[in-house]
């Protein structure tokens, strides 16, 4: 043990886990914007700088309904948000009725094979507020790059999944299922995640 | 009025050099017939080995075999005596040039304010020039003419008064002046050694024995008539050539001469405090038509690494037709240049980019069509409520959509297959566009599928089926 390492640092930095849950924190910097969420993960939101993975069994599951508070709060802010080739068009009088800025939400259509490196840019320059990315067949190095890309941008980067992507380890610091009527932390960075699926309530429709 | 001299006694050497990857390397410009061809100007290597200007090629090759050979191209040039003038520019408002004479004047008296004083605004110009690639010499005087005879007598020298110019004058040998070779042996043959003796003789007599152009250039050069000359106006446009000895077959071979034209075109583009948005890579073939790529930015941009980088990645975008013979770089439009106003305390990480330039860079790689956006349109059918651009419009619309949207849109309706889906809402008919022969009649139901999913589908107006999906509400 060369180096001196400051508790407190690795605290803030949410790389231990101290075994009991902690004491729960004021609001985080990066809110979901749904309070059953924010009251499991450590920070009270989206870990800053890091990958969240949403893993999907199918489109149309409520998927972008989960990001839609933190994209009107980002795009609002005047930080664009990028959808890095999403599956299907995000449209747009959805999007104006869930509160976002229309102005800062842009769509990068890269094709199948420059995705990734669309989703790395963006993720590295520290330009963009969030980055959504809906990358097929990545492998692990490929995901470990983009983690290291969205720390070097202090940006939030989501990308959604199949569910088969649950059986391999990730990266990335927060992993969400989508399950039934629920929605199952499998994995977050700081905390034990909980045993049982958040209850997913019906959402409103938009 | 003070004007700087800047002397380039070698710039059809420089401008062969500047092409080179080894500037280093012994090089030898030579012109004359092809059975008499003779050596015009040498670089530091090859003088070293003994190539001096004058030798005949075969001479010059026998004591350097490693030399490397150009011929002389005056317009080459003359190009880059334009090029001198252009980066001039940016330091002063008067600049102007004479070929005949290799040189370039800007009148700094109105620059040392700002950039000076002169030995600070001195290096300033050398550091430059080095940068540029050009060999040159310095003066400084209250005339255009005493400053080249001071940079051509010796480089650096600095006068900003008439008096002390005067006597400066007196000790400068008629050989180092920028007289015709006829002038300066008929005065040699005169016994006239020194500028003194000269502006000493009777004027009627060298009027007789010279014409009259020689007392009028000795009045300009001492200050006692004006010395007009015309003024440099830069161009409203840039295009710079870069011509390969060789065919060039991949890209990596074309990234060394377009990092040299594009910071020709940023030096440009920062003397006239412009920028660029788009400029054009022109590509040269043998036996073919000359290809052209384009380059874009969201921003008027004129940092050099900035039009390289978005420049590399066209370039490695697309492939190379055939093989290349030359490259050129050409802007016709060059919008004022803003630079981007960054907060004193800025949080955000080393080497982070601002959304334009992010924007630019993946135009460059992808395509101009890529990256955009979507504005709202008031039109009450899914496929035309929105607009996709790229760049802000302005009096963007805001529209507020009274009923449920999905947020995904397909952008071509399916059938919806699997098992008969539960109605939640609907329906909602939408019934327009009989004016544009694209009118649809449809009734729109939000529906949840087996697997939890909702969608947004409909069928014909006043039936139950079959659904198209036209949405997913995610």
């Amino acid at each position: 043990m060369g180096a001196v390492l400051s508790l407190h640092d690795l605290m803030a930095e949410r790389r231990l886990w101290r075994g009991r849950p902690a004491e729960p924190a004021g609001p985080g910097r990066e809110p979901t914007g749904h309070a059953a969420l924010d009251a499991v993960l450590p920070g009270g939101g989206w870990p800053e700088g890091a990958l969240t993975e949403v893993l999907i069994p199918a489109d149309g599951i409520g998927e972008l309904e989960l990001l839609l508070p933190s994209l009107a709060r980002i795009s609002r802010a005047g930080r664009p948000v990028v959808w890095v080739q999403p599956p299907y068009l995000p449209y747009a009088p959805a999007l104006a009725r869930a509160g976002l800025d229309l102005r800062r939400i842009w769509v990068v259509e890269a094709g199948a094979d420059q995705a990734a490196w669309a989703l790395e840019q963006c993720l590295r320059s520290g330009a963009c507020g969030a980055v959504l990315g809906w990358p097929a067949g990545l492998g692990d190095r490929q995901l470990r790059r983009l983690q290291v890309a969205a720390e070097t941008g202090q940006c939030l980067g989501f990308l959604f999944r199949p569910l088969s992507a649950a059986r391999n380890p990730s990266p990335a610091a927060l992993r969400l299922q989508f399950e039934g009527e629920g929605l199952r932390v499998l994995k977050c960075r700081g905390a034990q995640p909980p045993a049982t699926p958040l209850p997913w309530p019906a959402r409103p429709l938009h | 009025m003070l004007w700087a001299a800047i002397h380039l006694p070698q710039r059809a050497l420089d401008a062969v050099l500047r092409r080179q990857p080894e500037p280093e390397a012994p090089l030898a410009l030579v012109e004359g017939p092809p059975q008499r061809r003779q050596v015009l100007l040498a670089n530091a290597a090859a003088r070293e080995a003994g190539v001096q200007a004058g030798q005949a090629l075969t001479a010059a090759l026998a004591l350097c075999p490693s030399l490397a050979v150009a011929g002389h191209d005056a317009a080459e040039a003359d190009a880059l005596l334009e090029l001198a003038c252009a980066w001039a520019y940016g330091y002063s408002g008067q600049v102007c040039s004479e070929p005949a004479l290799d040189t370039v004047w800007l009148e700094v008296g109105g620059s040392l304010g700002l950039f000076g004083p002169w030995p600070r605004f001195e290096r300033l110009l050398r550091d430059d020039l080095q940068a540029l690639g050009l060999e040159h010499r310095i003066g400084l005087a209250p005339t255009p003419l005493a400053a080249l005879c001071l940079a051509r007598h010796r480089d650096g020298l600095a006068v900003t008064a008439i008096e002390p110019l005067r006597q400066l004058l007196d000790h400068l040998p008629i050989a180092t002046l920028p007289l015709q070779d006829a002038t300066r042996e008929a005065l040699a043959a005169l016994g006239v050694r020194r500028l003194r003796q000269l502006l000493a003789l009777p004027r009627a007599g060298l009027r007789r024995r010279f014409g009259a152009e020689l007392g009028q250039w000795l009045d300009r050069l001492t200050g006692a008539a004006p010395d007009p000359r015309p003024a440099y106006r830069p161009p409203d446009r840039f295009e710079r050539r870069f011509e390969f000895d060789d065919e060039i077959r991949y890209h990596t071979g074309l990234l060394f001469p377009l990092r040299r034209l594009l910071t020709d075109l940023a030096g440009f583009l920062a003397g006239r405090d412009g920028g660029v948005q788009r400029f054009h890579l022109r590509f040269e073939h043998e036996l073919q038509a000359p290809s052209q790529l384009q380059v874009g930015s969201a921003v008027p941009e004129r940092d050099p690494a900035r039009l390289f980088e978005l420049a590399r990645l066209v370039l490695e975008r697309e492939t190379l037709p055939a093989p290349v013979r030359a490259l050129s770089v050409c802007a016709e439009e060059l919008p004022p240049f803003v630079p981007p106003a960054t907060d004193l305390f800025d949080t955000r990480p080393a080497g982070a980019l601002d959304w334009p330039a992010l924007q630019a860079r993946l135009q460059a790689r992808l395509d101009a069509e890529a990256v955009h956006r979507y504005v709202l349109q008031p039109d009450p059918r899914p496929e035309r409520a929105m607009r996709r651009v790229r760049e802000d419009v302005p009096g963007e619309a805001r529209i507020a959509t009274p009923l449920p949207r999905p947020t995904w849109l397909l952008a071509r309706p399916i059938p919806l297959r699997g098992p008969a889906p539960t109605v939640l809402a609907g329906p909602e008919r939408i019934e327009s566009g009989w004016w544009d022969g694209e009118d649809l009649r449809r009734d729109y139901y939000v529906v949840r599928t087996g697997n939890g999913q909702r969608a947004w589908v409909f069928c014909p107006a006043g039936e139950r089926g079959p659904w198209m999906l036209h949405g997913w509400f995610a």
